[in-house]
């Protein structure tokens, strides 16, 4: 019997929403506005010259190649992880987890540190793929895990080879987590700035930073940033239109039963090897160069007091960040899980194109804007923190959404006939409830705030210096030993998101 | 005096009327059920009763205060109905004990409520301390039951409260529901497609069909006494035949059956229950050609197809089953209602 609509609707939610989804699409604002401005003949001119097909040839070689990497390894260590006999799963899984945990910016330091050879298109596939493959890794261990025996078990009494299965029953079956890791994969490497930059590879989001940076908010940049703004909107076009009704594919309920694991038989130590020799690349690399960096370097010191600021200013701009994303996340999620209605879901998706949004676009757009309309603001600290909630908000969002599931109206309803008032349900009900969730909301919002580079290094008051920023600093010196110290902190903060992360999905299921 | 009284209540979803015009007493003290197929509009009905729901046009009274009408409307938490939805909903992050004293008052969750109010739903004590996810079922339906009357409501509003369960389960916690309710004094409006579950638990029986209520009576008012044929259909699960009364006989494929009750002559809907039609060996009674059997252990389900095509049921002992294509005999025993033909369904 389907659920018949609340008595009383109030409009608050509504509203709230539609602001928060305005203020999410703030950059696209800035693009079109900026476009608009300039004139047809100017945006021609600007759109059409050979660095622009030079940066767009740079970025789509680096995409396809760092999504096949990311899409082979994710996929490949999940299927390890989960259907085989291999020994020390938790373990495996932990390391395969943990670059999570390590910037991307810091990874590629680590590299070059170590060695300019990876300052090449081939360099910058693989260190960029190692940093970002367990976007890819986790969904697809978390759908692995809870995907049903069953139909891999008719197919094998149907006379399919264990191989034709994989290909035929399994994988087609994880096409959903396959499809959003890659998806986020793509949309990190357009994002991606620190890195790349380390790692001297030219693409839209480095020169637009290069254009910024000798011109400030000029018509080039301007272009540059629609064009990626483009790219990224085309990606979550694609990915909606390949992913079509697989969204329908649901488990039924409970979790599945999973297969008997694979007897890896003498395959088994090629693999245990295999795996050790991969955490050496992905995680061995950048931690070696941080510690000869430390032991070694000339320039190595520990300035107690400029490591205490950068932390107190880090710890501070994040959690302002966070606290002001969850809030901003709450209307959105709410509107989506409640009404379910078109508008709802109109506003939640939103929020989600802000998902497309690159670091430097948004910095770009609210220094464009605060510039126009508030010019007193540009460089403060309300407007980074804007940038963080804009920046922020798509994964708060789901977070706070999936946090809302757990709070079902029924319940609330039955504390309503049980005599309790509508704050006391949401004290008693609701929130209780709901907390968890938004907790590893704030959390995650926090962690991705703290290690963010490129918008705070537009956006920053002069003066202030984070963790990520004082890094960026020093390792573009090239004072590599001056540099460990951040690096190090920049790991320990993003450590306890990486842990939560890597636990909400697990190899096996908990039975 | 009536515990709940509906009157003229309507309700559309946009241009879908779900109730047209209801009435409905629900006298103190009793158990009431509304039996209708899904869809009918049944929940919708008890939503609004509880308050989740407005209706377009009524008046809904509770206890005698009105509480749903164009001239009040009591919210939700002041109507003092208690609520068993589908599948319990218990509040996941609390404590079976602490989710039965939810709607006390903070200084009474300490009391001796609780502990009377898990013997009454038949729950060991030691589940106190336990959570709902560590419940079965039929456990979690009676902590729903223990919360929904720990505040001592008017009503207690029970929506399609089994329909989760597995069959062996139903009835049992069918029955342990009754009881307590009964135990407990409480007035209860049960809502449920299952007819055997609104026979055998309810004091009346209030058949839904179309957004109105085509019957209130007792269970065998209901059952013996259906004021159509589709309500025999739906609650007895008779088979319908085509026939024609004439000198206080119902003449039909199965020969002229004598008429429980009078009936005017003339074309007719006649219905013969499936513990009617007995099946004997080819010859006696009326030819017919097994097509189904349904094996229940004690008893057996036969589905008949009759020299017409049409299709009846009949139902008996499993002593020496019919297997299907078999030609069998059947004959009616005992009286049959017959209903004007062409009535509006």
């Amino acid at each position: 019997m389907s659920t018949a609509p609340g008595a009383t609707r109030s409009p608050v939610p509504l509203v709230t929403g539609a602001i928060v989804a305005a203020f999410s699409l703030v950059p696209l604002m800035y693009v079109v506005d900026a476009t608009v401005a300039m004139g047809t003949g100017d945006l021609w001119d600007l759109l059409v010259r050979p660095r622009v097909g030079e940066l767009l040839g740079n970025t789509a070689a680096l995409l396809v190649g760092t999504v096949a990497v990311t899409l082979v390894i994710g996929v490949a260590t999940a299927l390890a992880v989960v259907r085989t006999d291999l020994p020390w799963k938790p373990l495996w899984h932990a390391l395969l987890a943990a670059p999570l945990a390590v910037p991307a910016f810091v990874n590629s330091y680590g590299w070059v540190s170590m060695t300019h050879d990876v300052q090449s298109y081939a360099g910058a596939v693989l260190v960029i793929s190692l940093s970002y493959y367990p976007l890819v890794y986790l969904p697809v261990v978390g759908s692995l895990a809870g995907l049903d025996a069953g139909p891999e078990e008719v197919a094998w009494s149907l006379g399919r080879s264990r191989r034709r299965t994989l290909f035929t029953v399994v994988l087609p079956r994880l096409m959903p987590a396959v499809l959003g890791g890659a998806l986020l994969v793509a949309l990190h490497v357009l994002a991606e700035f620190g890195a790349l930059q380390m790692l001297a590879f030219q693409t839209f989001t480095t020169a637009i930073y290069g254009q910024y940076r000798s011109a400030f908010a000029s018509d080039g940049g301007t272009v540059l940033a629609g064009v990626l703004v483009a790219c990224c909107l085309l990606l979550l076009v694609v990915e909606m239109l390949l992913r079509g009704r697989r969204r329908l594919w649901r488990l039924g309920r409970g979790a599945g039963r999973p297969p008997e694991p694979v007897r890896l038989g003498r395959a088994r130590l090629p693999l245990v090897a295999a795996l050790i020799a991969f955490a050496g690349l992905s995680l061995g690399v950048p931690f070696a160069a941080l510690v000869r960096w430390t032991a070694v370097g000339s320039s190595t010191e520990f300035p107690l007091g400029e490591l205490g600021r950068a932390l107190g200013s880090t710890l501070g701009l994040a959690t302002a960040g966070a606290a002001l994303t969850t809030v901003l996340a709450l209307a959105p999620a709410w509107l989506a899980v409640r009404t379910r209605g078109p508008v709802g879901m109109f506003l939640e998706r939103c929020t989600y194109v802000a998902n497309a949004m690159p670091g430097i676009v948004v910095a770009l757009a609210l220094t464009y804007f605060s510039i126009r309309l508030l010019p007193g603001w540009y460089q403060t600290v309300p407007v980074l923190i804007a940038a963080y909630a804009i920046l922020f908000l798509p994964r708060a969002v789901v977070s706070v959404r999936g946090s809302l599931e757990h709070a079902p109206p029924v319940l609330e309803e039955v504390s309503r006939s049980l005599g309790q008032s509508g704050f006391a349900t949401l004290r008693r009900v609701t929130v209780p409830l709901v907390s968890p969730g938004l907790g590893a909301a704030i959390a995650l919002c926090f962690l991705a705030a703290s290690t963010e580079l490129t918008a705070t290094l537009i956006l920053a008051p002069t003066g202030t210096r984070t963790l990520a920023t004082e890094f960026w600093s020093h390792s573009s010196a090239v004072q590599y030993g001056a540099a460990a110290p951040y690096a190090m902190l920049l790991i320990l903060v993003s450590l306890p998101a990486t842990v939560l992360l890597a636990r909400q999905v697990r190899p096996r299921s908990s039975a | 005096m009536s515990a709940v009284t509906v009157t003229g209540l309507s309700k559309s979803y946009g241009d879908h009327p779900v109730l047209r015009g209801l009435d409905l007493e629900v006298p103190e003290g009793s158990i009431t059920a509304v039996l209708g197929s899904s869809g009918c509009g049944k929940s919708t009905l008890l939503r609004i009763v509880a308050g989740f729901v407005r209706p377009d046009a009524g008046t809904v009274t509770i206890g005698g205060r009105e509480v749903e009408g164009p001239r009040a409307r009591v919210a939700a938490q002041r109507r003092g109905v208690g609520y068993v939805p589908q599948e319990g909903a218990l509040f996941p992050h609390l404590s079976v004990g602490r989710n039965i004293v939810f709607g006390l008052p903070r200084a009474e969750r300490r009391g001796p409520a609780l502990a009377r109010l898990m013997e009454l739903t038949e729950l060991p004590a030691d589940l106190a301390d336990r959570y709902p996810h560590e419940l079965s079922g039929g456990q979690q339906q009676r902590v729903a039951l223990a919360r929904a009357l720990a505040p001592g409501p008017s009503v207690v509003l029970l929506d399609e409260p089994f329909s989760s369960l597995d069959a062996g389960l139903r009835v049992s916690a069918g029955r342990t529901v009754a009881r307590a309710l009964r135990q407990a004094g409480a007035t209860a409006l049960l809502v449920t497609h299952d007819q055997g579950e609104a026979l055998s638990l309810a004091d009346r029986v209030a058949v839904l069909r179309g957004g109105r209520f085509v019957q209130v009576g007792s269970p065998d008012q209901v059952y013996d006494a259906p004021v159509d044929a589709e309500v025999a259909r739906f609650v007895g699960g008779g088979s319908l035949l085509d026939g024609t009364v004439r000198n206080g006989r119902a003449e039909t494929e199965l020969g002229a059956l004598e008429l429980a009750q009078a009936a005017e002559d003339g074309a007719a809907v006649v219905v013969v229950r499936p513990e009617q039609l007995e099946i004997h060996a080819p010859g006696t009674g009326v030819d017919a050609t097994v097509v189904e059997v349904d094996y229940y252990g004690a008893q057996v389900v036969v589905l008949l197809e009759l020299p017409s095509g049409t299709h009846v049921t009949a139902r008996g002992p499993a002593a020496r089953p019919p297997r299907p294509d078999d030609k069998v005999g059947v004959r009616v025993d005992g009286t049959v209602r017959a209903h004007p033909a062409g009535e509006d369904l």
